[in-house]
């Protein structure tokens, strides 16, 4: 089932009086249940596709339809609901409210979605020990490391039941002890439970991973595999 | 919500430094404003109560004329039925009415202008406490021999010889003068009034006896049982001569007055004065006053204005001048609104420095939070939310700091005000000088707590404007991109 379709997107950045050609015409869809990485080299326009699917940055030309809905056409507080209902994000670093533990993390976007108290305890202290965390429970960010971090976001991300994850370069700042380890998280999610995840990446163990991979250079597509 | 709490909470204490010094400012602005207005309005309540309440009234009734030439021919029509005009008027607590001019008093090596004022004994004492203004204590030479004997301290000894021959009518100002301790006073001011009492009588109905004021006892050197020769001039050039037995000894806060004022019974003085007129066939006899002193339950501007224009329609005659205490003493209304304006001011630039020192801490919040404030909206979170959350954290420090301002000022009010400073030397003097009791009281709680309430949170709201509009603008991608 086709979750995402970009038709010709194209997104510009006005840098003073030079125009920055981020994403040149792209046109791509995902399934449910993929298990895809975007590659490319810096600079490439990864970034800029991943923030566009997200709704956290509009196109300057082209359409993104999720599951039938064009976000082109919401409203800035429509998308906001929107994101919250369907899409989980997985940011390279400091994903984390500091103020929460890593279980008020979690139930943050489930207290967002209205879910009850004892829906949001179990969900999040269920989540968290998928993640492989339900020692740190209580633990405020500051307190995990940079791997744990990225798991807390990773169970946060799964915690609203989006329709797919979006992780840009959520490993960039993990050591390749924690790297394999999430990438194992994540990998079982989406075999286990379907869970779609559109990841970013420059690292080539990672991109080993994925079963599509993305080509994109000077923000076209260059290649799209998939194993 | 109570998520909402949470957060805002947390951040508050998330950086413990910078909260507690923006509370501790606010804390500060709060509670330096409430202790220099009420400083403030407590002397201008001590100015209008030695000047108005206890003595000229909040409403004052004269003859026309006598603004312009207040000499003792304009003086105007005395009557009882007058009186109860004006007492008609709902908002009037008492009228007082006194005849006062000018004359000589001679002692026996001594002579000094004074002013002679006709009262009637019970009505100015309802006024102006008369009676408790009698002098109970007087120290002299022999009362302190006689206390030494009684194991009083020698320090105390030593400072009851600086103020022999002074008056006292309050324990406090005594204890104060002696520079007494609580324990001290207790145990020393009932030795102290024993040796050193003073035997007073007030004024009775038709008495003939006067009271004179301390001030002036002193300078006269007279004494209670002592008599004092008056002369003068009286109604219409008639010479008006008199002996006069001394029933008691008065001190006046109003320190000019407590140099210069001799009470008389009204009648008394109406016949020295001669301010009487006779009707042609000789059968009426008008006597006359200098003014009618009005003073009133609610004192606000709105009801002084009020009661003067019920008064007027009451009394119904042109030959009257009916003022409010402003228009009646203009010099002094000037000068308390003046001085109000410093003082506004004052607290206006204070709380000024305050809000751009609250906008700083705010704004460097803000700028620090960018990244996850941008998480926060990119999961799913609406800008209304986090702009609830930033509004709690901020209303939280200024409502603590607004609370603990008020919390700590409360005994600095109840002290000051029951325990007023007493001015020394300079300030004192020029106080004296300006016709007022030389004190420092704080004002009671009033309607100025409110206006700091009210101060506060326009500033906290203010100050949000910048925040909130930060909020509303954030872009999320460059909030991520830190
Ligand atoms: N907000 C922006 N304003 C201006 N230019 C931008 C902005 N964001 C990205 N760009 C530019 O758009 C191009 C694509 O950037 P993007 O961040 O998408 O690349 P990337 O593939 O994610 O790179 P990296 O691997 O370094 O993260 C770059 O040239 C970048 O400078
Ligand atoms: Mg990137």
């Amino acid at each position: 089932m086709k979750i995402i379709e970009l038709k010709n997107l194209n997104k510009v950045y006005h840098e003073g009086e030079i125009d920055v050609h981020a994403v040149r015409g792209i046109d791509l869809s995902f399934q449910q249940g993929e298990f895809t990485a975007i590659v490319g080299p810096s600079g490439s326009g990864k970034t800029t596709i991943l923030n566009l699917i997200g709704g956290l940055d509009n196109p300057t030309d082209g359409d993104i339809i999720i599951d039938e809905v064009n976000i082109g056409n919401l409203k800035s507080s429509a998308l906001t609901d929107f994101r919250m209902k369907n899409i989980g994000f997985v940011f390279q670093a400091y994903n984390l409210i500091p103020v929460l533990t890593a279980k008020e993390n979690v139930e943050f976007i489930m207290h967002l979605q209205g879910k009850s108290k004892k829906e949001r305890t179990e969900r999040a202290l269920q989540l968290l020990k998928e993640v492989g965390l339900s020692e740190r429970v209580n633990s405020r960010p500051a307190k995990l490391s940079g791997g744990q971090q990225q798991r807390v976001a990773v169970a946060r991300a799964l915690a609203s039941k989006p329709k797919f994850i979006l992780a840009d370069e959520p490993t960039a700042n993990l050591d390749s002890e924690s790297t394999a380890n999430l990438l194992d998280i994540m990998e079982k999610l989406n075999k286990d439970e379907n869970i779609t995840f559109i990841f970013s990446t420059h690292d080539s163990r990672v991109v080993n991973k994925a079963r599509r991979v993305v080509t994109v250079e000077d923000g076209k597509v260059v290649s799209d595999i998939t194993k | 919500m109570k998520d909402f709490f949470k957060i805002a909470w947390r951040n508050v204490w998330r950086n413990k430094r910078r909260s507690l010094i923006t509370m501790s400012s606010i804390f500060f602005a709060v509670f330096l404003a409430l202790i220099m207005r009420s400083f403030q309005l407590g002397s201008y309540e001590s100015m209008i109560n030695s000047m108005v309440e206890m003595y000229s009234g909040y409403i004052q009734i004269e003859n026309k004329d006598f603004p312009e030439d207040n000499t003792i021919d304009n003086s105007s029509e005395y009557s009882e039925n007058i009186i109860s005009k004006i007492e008609s008027v709902e908002n009037v607590k008492t009228v007082v009415p006194r005849l006062s001019s000018f004359s000589y008093a001679y002692s026996k090596d001594q002579s000094k202008g004074i002013l002679f004022t006709g009262i009637n004994p019970q009505k100015e004492n309802e006024m102006t406490g008369l009676i408790k203004q009698l002098v109970n204590v007087k120290i002299t030479e022999q009362a302190v021999n006689n206390i030494k004997q009684k194991n009083v301290p020698r320090e105390i000894i030593n400072k009851l010889l600086t103020i022999v021959n002074n008056y006292y009518s309050d324990d406090k100002i005594l204890k104060f003068d002696l520079e007494l301790s609580n324990d001290e006073a207790r145990e020393y001011i009932p030795i102290i009034k024993k040796y050193a009492a003073y035997k007073n009588e007030y004024l009775k109905q038709n008495d003939k006896g006067v009271l004179i004021s301390a001030g002036l006892a002193k300078y006269l050197k007279l004494d209670v049982g002592d008599s004092i020769i008056l002369m003068g001039m009286g109604y219409h050039g008639v010479s008006a001569a008199g002996k006069f037995k001394i029933k008691g000894i008065v001190l006046l806060p109003n320190p000019k007055l407590n140099d210069m004022i001799i009470y008389g019974e009204l009648n008394n003085v109406q016949h020295y004065f001669s301010t009487y007129t006779v009707s042609d066939d000789f059968k009426d006899t008008t006597f006359l006053l200098s003014t009618y002193a009005v003073n009133l339950k609610n004192k606000d501007d709105e009801s002084i204005a009020n009661s003067r224009d019920e008064i007027i329609k009451n009394i119904n005659s042109d030959l009257f001048l009916v003022r409010g205490w402003k228009d009646a003493n203009k010099e002094l209304a000037n000068q308390i609104k003046s001085d109000n304006e410093t003082g506004v001011l004052m607290i206006m630039l204070l709380y000024v420095v305050i809000a751009f020192g609250v906008l700083g801490t705010v704004l460097m919040m803000i700028a620090e939070r960018q990244r996850e404030m941008g998480v926060m909206i990119a999961v799913g979170m609406k800008k209304t939310k986090l702009a609830l959350i930033v509004s709690i954290e901020m209303a939280f420090i200024s409502f603590v700091a607004l609370v603990s301002g008020i919390l700590v000022s409360v005994p600095f009010i109840i002290l000051g005000n029951i325990f007023p400073i007493r001015l020394k030397g300079e300030m004192a003097q020029m106080m004296i000088s300006y016709g007022f009791e030389p004190v420092m009281p704080l004002a009671w709680f009033g309607s100025y707590y409110t206006d700091q309430v009210i101060s506060v949170i326009v500033i906290v709201l203010l100050v949000m404007i910048y925040p909130l509009i930060s909020i509303n603008r954030l872009e999320i991608i460059k909030a991520l991109r830190g």
